[in-house]
Order: C-alpha cells, then structure tokens, then sequence
C-alpha cells in the first residue's frame, strides 16, 4: 500500500504530483469501508464458527476400494477401468462396482460396520467376529448419543493406519517402518506360527506395549474393553481386506464370475479368512522349558554357546546382523539385494505410481541397541529366531516337525536368545583390550 | 457514556478477584500437593499471585476513578498540561526493580532445592525415556543397577515408592518433552542427548497424572502416563512381579478378565 503523500504548503511539487498524491488519498478513503466490510464478514465468520463449531458430522469416510493389490499386482492398468471405454473396460469397471456392492454388503461401511451372522462370533465354536466390539470401535470419535458407538479407532488409530485399515493414513508416509496394512492379513510380531494369524492375546500386547522402536505407541492405560474392541477391529479390517484381494484375485487375475449371492461370498472368500484367525488360537508356539534355576556361570556358558551359533554359516544371523549384530551385514548390498518388507518388495519402478507410499527399504535390527520390537522377554526372542518375522527376510530357524530343515535345537535358540540378550552389554570393539595394550601407559606417562 | 465505560472497566478486577475467591471452592485450583517440597513452590506461587493481585486491584481502580471522575460529560474542571513528574517517574522505576530483585533473592532457595541440590550417592529409582508419544521406563533390576541385563523395562505405569526420595533419570530419544507431575509439583524438559536428574519425595500413597508438558509433535495430546504412588512393599512386590514376567520363557496363564 503507498503511503499517503503530504501536500505541503510551499512544497515544490508539480500540479499533477498532487493530482496523484489527492488521487491515492482518495482511493485510500475508498478503500476503508471496504476493509471493515471485509473484517466484519470475517468477525461474523468466526462467530458462526464459534456457535455452530466445525462440524465434521456430514461427512461419512468410507473404505476405499484396494486398487493399489489389482493394478500393481494383478497385472492391470488404470485405462483398464474407464467407464466410457471398450467392452473390456467397461466389464472391469463393472467388476469394481460389483467389488464394492459385496463387500460393503458383507462389511457395511466405517460407521455402520455389518457381518453376516455366520462370521459373528460363536462362543460355542470359538470362531468368529464380535460385531458388538467392532461397533464400540467404529463410528465417529465421540459415538452416538445411545453410547453404542466410542469411535475408538477414529481416535487412536486411523491417522496412521488409515480408516480402511491400509496403512497410509495421513500421518503414515512419515514413519519408518510404515504402520501395518492390516489387508495384507500379514502380522509380524506373534506367538504362532509363520504362516498362521496372530491370536487375540497378541493383538492386545501389541497394543499395551506398544512397539520400541517405531512409532506405534504404548495404548497400556486404556481400559480393557477398550483394548479388546480395537483388536476386535483390526480383524474385523483385516479380514475385510483379505477377502477383498481373495475376491479381487478371482475377479481380475483369474477372471472368474463370481456369483451376485450371499452364499457364493461367504463361503468362498469370507469364511476361509475368518476360519484362519480362530485357527491361530490353536497355532501359539510354545518353547520347550528351559531349567528353571540358570545360574551366572550356566548363563556365561549360554553366551558363548549362543555366540558361536550366532556365527555359524547355517544360523545366518551375520549376513543380515552383521558380524558385531549391528544391523549392518547387509550395508553396501547391490541394489538386486538390498531387503524389503514383502509389502515394499512388491514396489517396482513400472507400478510405483499406483501404491500409497514410497517404497521403503528393510533395515535389519540393530541388536545392541537394548530394543526389541517384538516383545524382550526370552520368550518373545525365541519365537523371533523360531518362527522369524513373517512378511520380512529374517527366516524361520527352529527345527520342529512342521520345519524339518530349520538349522537350529530349540535349545540352540534358547542359547542364541541369552547372547542377543547380551549384545547391548558387550563391548563391540573390545576396548578393554586396547587399554591393556599401552594406551593407558601412554596417558600415565607421556 | 463515560459513567458506563468507568463501570464497564471496574468490573475487570471485581469479577477477576471474585473469579479468583470462588475457583478453589468450586476445585478448580492446583491439584492437592503430594510432594515434601511443593509447599515452597506453593508459597512462591500464592505470594506473587497476591503481590500482582494488589497492583492489578490498584492500577484497576486508578483506571476506574480516572475514567469516572474526568468523564468529559460532567467535568467542567478546566485542562491542565504536565511535562511529568521526575520524583513519580523515579518511584515507579525504582519500586517494582526493587520488587523483581526482591522475588529473584527469595525464591532462589525454592529453586536450588528442586532444580541444583541434587541428592548425593542416590541411586536412580527408575530411568524415564520420553519419546513421540509415550514414556518408556526403565528400573535396575534385582541387582540394583541400570544398564544391566535384568534391567525392567516397562512403558508409561510409573510406580514409585512413598515417603522416600526418588530420583529420576530424566532422558528423550527424539524432540523435547517435558515431564509434568502436578501433584507432585514436579516439572522437568526432557532434552535429547541429555540425561537430566529430577528428585523428589511423595507424601502419600495414590494414583496421579504424568502428561508431557510441552508441545512435542502432532501426537502430543496421547503423551498421558500415570504415576502410582505405593508403599515400599508394595512397591518391591510390583518390581518383583515385573521382573518375574520379564524374565518369561513360557507363556504365562492366561489372565483372568
């Protein structure tokens, strides 16, 4: 804004400098009520706001629909789905709307979740979901007026892992690792077996633990029935997810009809999925005990045991972990072997446009750092090495009858576990002996 | 109109000060004191509330006999021009310096006690780690030490003996956080890359809030811990019971819900 230009008496200005100058003055005058009009529009604004609040009530987030599994991995390409394209285009847009009708006719909507009662929870048969929690969790943050609804995930859980469960909420691209994509149905950090889901009691240590090391927090101080509703929610998710991709893959990988009915849904896509999470209950690895008294020298021993297991060629633990279990055995690996979640894996240069996030490459865990995201019981450790970490590289290396070729005794494990156990105690470069070696004479004396 | 604006502005100090006489019957006033040193803090606070209470009262009615009795409706004194006062200029420069001197030389003993005279040959009870967005706690294990392999580790239950000085080792792993104990009148920044004492002594026995009090990201508002205050038995009992569970090599039974 120019300045108002004083019009002295005597001044030397020229006739038409003091035509601008009363020009600019004028316009300044024209622009005053304009600016109290604007500010009192702004003022009346704010005031609305303040009585009226900023609702979010009218808008209704839905599930998105899992394009990323169809384009990326189903082999199909975006100007596959146009609506006014060929006949092909036109059955595949079909089968999306066909997609979306099932599921939101099996799953309902984030603030109206449904499920068949043949999924629902059995408590005869141990088997289903409990859509009384789901609904708890559900919903807008605040529930209904009924207080049926708590919106617990909205609140807790969806920034990062999104309301469809994806992984890419808004706060999701941040993080490293990304937050679980419950879709996938793939859990990392679980008592059962490799291949097997994670059971309740997991999901609810998840929860009150947290996990170190990444940015999912400790939810410790929620009240029990709230913990219980949001597990009960992340499967509900997760089931919804995988009998997503299962019908998407017999959709568009295998290009299958796939009946408009109820039973056709259930029992081919949805049941499987639900069966597998009642499965896990049954699936929990336990450890042979170890003797209960380990004394310091039984301890010591255990170490070097598990040292030298930590070492063999078979083990494999240095090729990731590194020789000093830094996280670094696998530093300055071409780009061909350098590791990936299976999620990131799957990320390539040709269908990198259609997934959420940036690919993001695996570190392995740095093992003197004292933090153990899965849990630092020994307990936790041994089924890390026994079963390894589903959806990452790290093997499954106990041997067991389900695992003939496992290169390691349980009792080999439990040694392994006592020395990673110690590893942020040990010294990595043994400076100790250095000092012995004059250094400290040099000081002393110099 | 200049009766009604004079009204208008005595009304600031009368509903403050009223606003200031109800607030404690009507609980909203600092939380009940737990701690063997919060009464100094307490007192700090309470003699500089009152000390600001009375110039604001005074400078509020000033404010008010000025607007009222030169009201340019009723005044019909005639205008008087003064180029000051030095004799007032030097008293109201010279008071509150005097003022601010005076609480900066008598608080500082409040100060040294919670923030300098760090107890000696006091081992740390338990070592707090914040980090976006929770505390993750640390105690020794049964052989006393931290840094150890039977080190406990736990997240956001803090548990603390009663009626003994506790000191805190005081640690954040990513941004600034600050840990927050208002019934215990304890108040401390968590900096990165330093690991800050905190001490104190808990009357009685409780259950209290632990909140970061400083903005440290979009997750701020979830930095809510609790700290329970217990006996020493009670305390050992739940130490022994983490170490316990810690120590797990197969799956606990199933607790009853």
């Amino acid at each position: 804004m120019i300045k108002a230009i004083a019009v002295e008496e005597g001044s030397n200005l020229t006739t038409s400098q003091i035509e601008l100058a009363k020009r600019l003055m004028s316009e300044r005058s024209f622009h005053r009520p304009f600016i109290s009009r604007a500010s009192s529009a702004l003022v009346i604004a704010a005031l609305m706001t303040f009585v009226v609040g900023c609702s979010t009530e009218n808008s209704h987030p839905e599930f998105r629909l899992n394009l990323q599994d169809i384009l990326a991995k189903m082999g199909q390409k975006p100007e596959d789905f146009q609506r006014s394209g060929d006949e092909d285009a036109r059955k595949n847009y079909a089968k999306l709307q066909f997609m979306a009708t099932a599921l939101h006719a099996a799953f309902g909507d984030p603030d109206d979740p449904y499920l068949f009662p043949e999924v629902q929870w059995n408590a005869e048969e141990k088997k289903g979901l409990d859509l009384r929690k789901i609904k708890l969790a559900a919903g807008p943050f605040g529930g209904s007026a009924n207080g049926e609804q708590r919106g617990l995930f909205r609140q807790h859980c969806a920034h990062c892992h999104g309301v469809t469960g994806d992984g890419a909420g808004p706060t999701a691209a941040f993080l490293d690792p990304y937050p679980r994509d419950y879709r996938q149905g793939a859990f990392k950090f679980k008592s059962t077996e490799r291949t097997a889901k994670p059971t309740t009691d997991d999901l609810k240590r998840i929860l009150r633990d947290g996990i170190p090391g990444t940015a999912m927090p400790s939810f410790l101080l929620l009240p029990n029935d709230e913990i219980e509703a949001l597990v009960e929610y992340v499967k509900y998710l997760s089931v919804r997810g995988q009998t997503e991709i299962n019908l998407a893959i017999d959709l568009f990988s295998n290009d299958e009809e796939v009946e408009p009915k109820k039973e056709a849904i259930l029992e081919t896509y949805l049941q499987p999925v639900v069966d597998d999470w009642a499965a896990a209950e049954e699936l929990v690895v336990r450890p042979p005990a170890r003797s209960e008294s380990q004394t310091e020298q039984d301890l010591r021993e255990s170490i070097a045991k598990g040292r030298e297991i930590f070492f063999r060629k078979d083990a494999q633990c240095t090729k990731c972990h590194g020789p000093t279990g830094l996280g670094d055995g696998n530093d300055g690996a071409p780009e061909k072997d350098k590791l990936f979640d299976d999620w990131n894996k799957e990320k390539t240069p040709e269908n990198i446009a259609y997934w959420l996030l940036p690919k993001k490459e695996l570190r392995p865990r740095d093992l003197r750092m004292g933090i153990f995201r899965g849990g630092r019981r020994p307990l936790d450790i041994f089924r890390r090495i026994h079963q390894g970490i589903p959806g990452t590289p790290m093997p499954a290396g106990g041997r067991d009858e389900k695992n003939p070729t496992g290169p390691l005794k349980p009792e080999e494990i439990w040694n392994l576990v006592d020395y990673v156990r110690s590893l942020p105690f040990e010294d990595a470069s043994e400076p100790a002996q250095f000092e012995s070696h004059g250094a400290t004479a040099m000081v002393e004396h110099p | 109109m200049g009766k009604f604006w004079s009204i208008l502005f005595l009304m600031v100090p009368v509903l403050g000060i009223a606003l200031f006489f109800w607030a404690p019957s009507a609980g909203y006033w600092l939380p009940r004191d737990n701690s063997v040193h919060g009464y100094q803090i307490d007192h700090l606070f309470n003699f500089i509330l009152v000390l600001t209470g009375v110039v604001f009262a005074a400078t509020e009615g000033a404010l008010f006999w000025f607007v009222w009795r030169y009201d340019a409706a009723t005044n019909r004194d005639p205008i008087k021009f003064t180029h000051g006062s030095h004799n007032l200029e030097v008293i109201w420069t010279i008071l509150p310096a005097a003022t601010l001197l005076f609480i900066a030389i008598y608080q500082m003993n409040a100060w040294a006690d919670v923030k300098m005279r760090v107890p000696k040959n006091l081992p740390p009870t338990v070592e707090v780690t914040a980090r976006q967005f929770e505390w993750r706690l640390r105690y020794p294990g049964p052989d006393g030490k931290l840094g150890t392999m039977d080190d406990i580790h736990h997240v956001n239950d803090m548990h603390l003996p009663a009626g003994e000085e506790v000191l805190i080792e005081l640690k954040s792993m990513d941004v600034l956080h600050d840990l927050f104990l208002p019934h215990l009148r304890v108040k401390q920044d968590a900096v990165p890359g330093m690991s800050i004492p905190v001490w104190f002594r808990a009357k009685d026995v409780g259950t209290f809030d632990l909140v970061c009090a400083e903005l440290c990201g979009w997750g701020h508002y979830k930095m809510k811990g609790r700290a329970t205050i217990q006996s020493r038995a009670e305390y050992d009992k739940w130490l022994e019971e983490m170490a316990v569970a810690q120590a797990a090599t197969q799956e606990p039974e199933k607790e009853e819900e």
